[in-house]
């Protein structure tokens, strides 16, 4: 039984959850027609640099991505059908992203892990006898079966996640990162249950100890290669999205250049390795720490004279050990930057103050209009602004759409005249003269939407809070939290593509623990728990991460007193948008009496 | 003169089950220029005793002295006396600004506090080495009562040069969501060092990046700690450590080991005991080290390698 990826490609694109990392490359490919097969009852590796698209395989292949091009079968069967995954290949995988002890929900441990089960309709006896050996495989005690997961501790909190993903007994276990910010002894203990899981797979399959054939196996994206790489039956290398090739861990042994190649960091072992060849040592194999010392000590080259105490003493001394990667250096090759470039990067050339001034005039300008001729010119105007500032138009309207339809609705429903006849009949009409007073209203309402939709385009997130610091200044002598108000609304702006991606990807992984096949990004109420509590914690955890950020930066508390804002002068640029700002309201004002 | 000396720090949380102490007693000494590794198990303090250094996080207890002169954290006179930034493990968080030149450029901490005549003085907080070596611990943060657009001009020119020093010149007009997680963890650092941090800690900043991305990183805060930068590396990998002077290990909010890497790794805990006290405390040493051990009586006794590179240097070409 295999997992079969034929032509896989995925682009980049916002409305799906892809890792941060890859989500900025909206253009290119994500993966790039890969084509390849997981073998069963074998631990596999996906490795490549960050961006190479290890995260995104991962997704495709466990049904939470779906592929624009090319197919994905689990043991023969397709697990896509349209944008959809199918049930049966769903409960085939184990998924267990990155950071799983951010997935935790349930009100105790045992409900976490029984949360898993569900999709599995087991009786009540397996169901527990499950929860137990989960348990026990992950190393949590028993005793702490009834308390609520939140109050775990870190490592307990992950090895519960992993606990509750094996539970299952899904034929395959489909990990993202799993080693991240694990200590040594946590890496160690998870070795031992793909030992332990690997051992039971392959008693799994038909019984027959002298023949087993395992029902599925173990696929792991990974950057942090070292702890795990002699453990792999076989490595997927990824680069820029293109599958480099599938080699075996004695391949990667024999020719670290395997991983310079794919721009991954050689292990120290490899590295070891390598430089004993170069000095005639031969070794073969996948040798451990005993072997290669063996093999040293039999080359009989081991120098009492090259082991001077002195150069080995010093703190720190001068370690040539990045050098021998031989890509990626970083130091004086870097491109600097030189006076003029300092001086002309020094923030954007119209101040903020004049752009917040230009669109005051035109959101004024547009509420002042009373016929619909006025609403038609002003519509022409912010056509003008729009292809004036490159704004696409398009993603305005995407988003404004869902606004737009409840808008087209209720101007429908204030035109709608019901009226009941003598006779218990109902009549229905539209009465246009009605709707065209709330059609207005709502025109006003969209175009005002539209300048809105431009000062986030045209504005960054800090020139946006600075503009606003600067006009609103004399307001802090009022005792008006100028900087606090400012601050916050950037913030908020911050939050909100954080938030996004947050969304998609808790949906994923809910989708995925309860094994319903949903199309990216939804949510079907049943899993609604299970994605909005890890996502409320998720959203806190991201705003204490980015309080202390702030923090570190040295933004502590505000000034309540005295605190000026610092003016500039404005520039020549800022000083004609402020005046055709002016200008423009003006034009608009004088339609009202055309 | 120590730059920062602590001595029996507390930090207690306040949980729905009770207290929850997350350090209980730490001690722990830097001096200028000086590289110290903080590892330890999930959940011992170390990321806990690297926001007290930052000043970021209240203590119940112990005393901190900066340049000899105590002071508490979360107070102004902290953030006057010691310059510390700290730069985290997510690289997603940190960045405030839209485009890269513009989150280096936010610096709210040295930007625009007020004089009280109402000119427009504002504190840069340049550390001139004259006051450190005075022993003025107060005052190693000069106020400068420069003109705006000069004090602009300085932000930005340190700035440019920290992107310049992390390798992000060329990518400053850039979005800062579509750079790479190496880049974003590169930016956070760029952005602490325009402060010209005394110390900077580093809290597993390396967790979430590549090898070669995690190389890019150490080559520049190498380049740091050359320039005098005190450095607190808090690490989960022990191949990291050989890039430290001293080996801080935490163990339930306690530091139950200070000293330098060979020692940690070559010297056992007493001479009664046998093992060395990073498998006595039960970490895993890097392969070169394991290595060395195997070769057991061929290396003398003085002869400590801690990377592949050193051990290479035994060998006899």
């Amino acid at each position: 039984m295999t997992i079969v990826v034929t032509g896989l490609s995925i682009r980049g694109s916002r409305s799906t959850w892809l890792p941060s990392n890859e989500a900025g490359a909206s253009s290119r490919h994500l993966l790039d027609d890969v084509t390849g097969t997981f073998a069963s009852g074998a631990l596999t590796l996906v490795i490549g640099a960050s961006g190479a698209g290890k995260s995104t395989l991962l997704r495709a292949v466990a049904g939470l991505l779906p592929p624009e091009a090319g197919t994905v079968h689990v043991d023969g069967q397709p697990v896509y059908r349209g944008r959809k995954p199918t049930r049966e290949a769903l409960l085939q995988m184990s998924y267990v992203a990155q950071f799983p002890e951010e997935q935790l929900f349930a009100g105790t441990v045992k409900g976490e892990v029984r949360y898993s089960l569900r999709p599995y309709r087991l009786d009540a006896s397996e169901e527990s006898r499950r929860i137990e050996a989960a348990l026990k495989a992950g190393g949590i005690p028993l005793a702490l079966s009834q308390a609520s997961p939140l109050t775990l501790s870190g490592g307990q909190k992950r090895r519960l996640a992993t606990a509750s993903s094996i539970a299952p007994n899904a034929p395959w276990l489909i990990m993202d990162e799993p080693t991240a910010g694990l200590d040594a002894a946590a890496i160690h203990r998870l070795l031992s249950l793909f030992a332990g899981w690997k051992a039971s797979e392959q008693m799994a399959g038909d019984g027959d100890l002298n023949n087993p054939t395992p029902r599925g196996g173990i696929v792991i994206a990974t950057h942090h290669i070292g702890p795990l790489l002699r453990y792999a039956d076989s490595i997927w290398m990824l680069k820029n999205g293109r599958l480099e090739g599938i080699h075996s861990v004695s391949d990667v042994f024999a020719n670290p250049d395997l991983l310079v190649e794919l721009g991954v960091g050689v292990p120290e072992e490899l590295r070891l390795m390598e430089e004993l060849r170069k000095q005639g040592i031969a070794v073969s194999g996948i040798p451990n720490a005993k072997e290669l010392a063996t093999a040293m000590l039999a080359s009989g080259r081991i120098s009492p004279v090259n082991q001077q105490a002195s150069r080995f003493m010093p703190a720190k001394s001068p370690n040539p050990s990045t050098a021998q990667v031989g890509h990626t250096i970083v130091g004086s090759s870097f491109p600097v930057a030189t006076p003029e470039e300092t001086q002309a990067s020094s923030g954007s050339v119209v101040d903020p103050r004049a752009k917040w001034w230009f669109f005051a005039c035109l959101t004024v300008g547009l509420f002042v209009q009373n016929s619909w001729l006025g609403l038609g010119v002003f519509a022409l105007l912010l056509v003008l602004v729009i292809r004036f500032v490159h704004f696409r138009i398009q993603s305005l309207v995407r988003t404004l759409s869902p606004i737009l339809w409840l808008m087209g609705f209720s101007v429908l429903l204030s035109g709608l005249t019901v009226t009941f006849q003598p006779s218990h009949a109902l009549s229905v009409s539209v009465d246009w003269l009605h709707a065209e007073t709330t059609l207005r209203g709502v025109c006003e309402f969209a175009l005002a939407i539209g300048v809105g939709g431009l000062i986030p385009a045209t504005m960054t997130r800090l020139e946006m809070k600075k503009g606003l610091e600067l006009s609103l200044g004399r307001l802090s002598r009022i005792g008006v939290p100028v900087e606090a108000v400012s601050l916050s609304l950037t913030l908020i702006l911050r939050f909100l593509p954080l938030l996004r991606q947050e969304v998609s990807r808790f949906s994923a992984i809910a989708s995925s623990r309860a094994k319903v096949p949903t199309k990216p990004g939804r949510l079907r109420p049943s899993s609604l728990p299970s994605a909005v509590i890890p996502l409320v914690l998720s959203m806190l955890r991201l705003g204490e991460d980015f309080a202390s950020a702030l923090e570190a930066r040295g933004l502590r508390n505000f000034r309540s007193r005295g605190r000026k804002p610092i003016s500039s002068r404005l520039n020549r640029q800022s000083v004609s948008v402020i005046l055709s700002g002016g200008l423009l309201f003006l034009g608009l004002f004088s339609l009202r009496f055309l | 003169m120590r730059l920062l000396e602590m001595d029996d720090i507390w930090v207690v949380f306040d949980t729905p089950n009770g207290h929850a102490e997350s350090l209980r007693g730490a001690a722990l000494k830097l001096d200028k220029g000086e590289w110290v590794a903080v590892i330890g198990h999930n959940g011992s303090g170390k990321s806990t005793l690297g926001r007290v250094i930052a000043g970021l996080c209240d203590i119940s207890k112990g005393q901190i002295l900066i340049n000899g002169l105590p002071c508490t954290p979360k107070t102004k006179a902290y953030e006057t006396s010691l310059c510390v930034r700290i730069v985290f493990q997510s690289p997603d968080t940190q960045a405030v600004g839209d485009t890269v030149m513009e989150d280096v450029a936010f610096q709210p901490g040295l930007l625009a506090t007020p004089g009280e005549d109402g000119a427009h003085a504002r504190a840069a907080a340049t550390v001139t080495p004259t006051a450190t070596t005075t022993g003025a611990a107060t005052v190693t943060a000069t106020v400068t009562d420069a003109p705006t657009d000069a004090l602009d001009n300085e932000i930005m020119e340190r700035a440019a040069k920290a992107l310049s020093l992390m390798g992000l010149w060329e990518v400053r007009g850039q979005p800062v969501e579509t750079l790479s997680g190496g880049q974003k963890q590169r930016l956070a650092i760029a952005s602490a060092i325009v402060a010209k941090p005394d110390i900077l800690v580093l809290d597993e900043v390396t967790t979430m990046l590549d090898d070669s991305h995690r190389e890019q990183v150490w080559d520049t805060v190498r380049q740091l700690n050359r320039d005098g930068v005190c450095i607190v590396w808090i690490t989960q990998n022990l191949d990291e450590l050989w890039l430290a002077d001293a080996v801080v290990v935490m163990d339930e909010g306690k530091v139950a080991y200070q000293g330098d890497p060979r020692s940690f790794f070559y010297s056992p805990p007493s001479d009664s005991e046998s093992g060395s006290i990073c498998e006595r405390m039960g970490f895993v040493p890097p392969f070169a080290v394991a290595v060395a051990k195997e070769l057991g009586d061929a290396l003398a006794p003085t002869c400590r390698p801690l990377t592949v590179a050193q051990l290479m240097e035994v060998i006899h070409p």
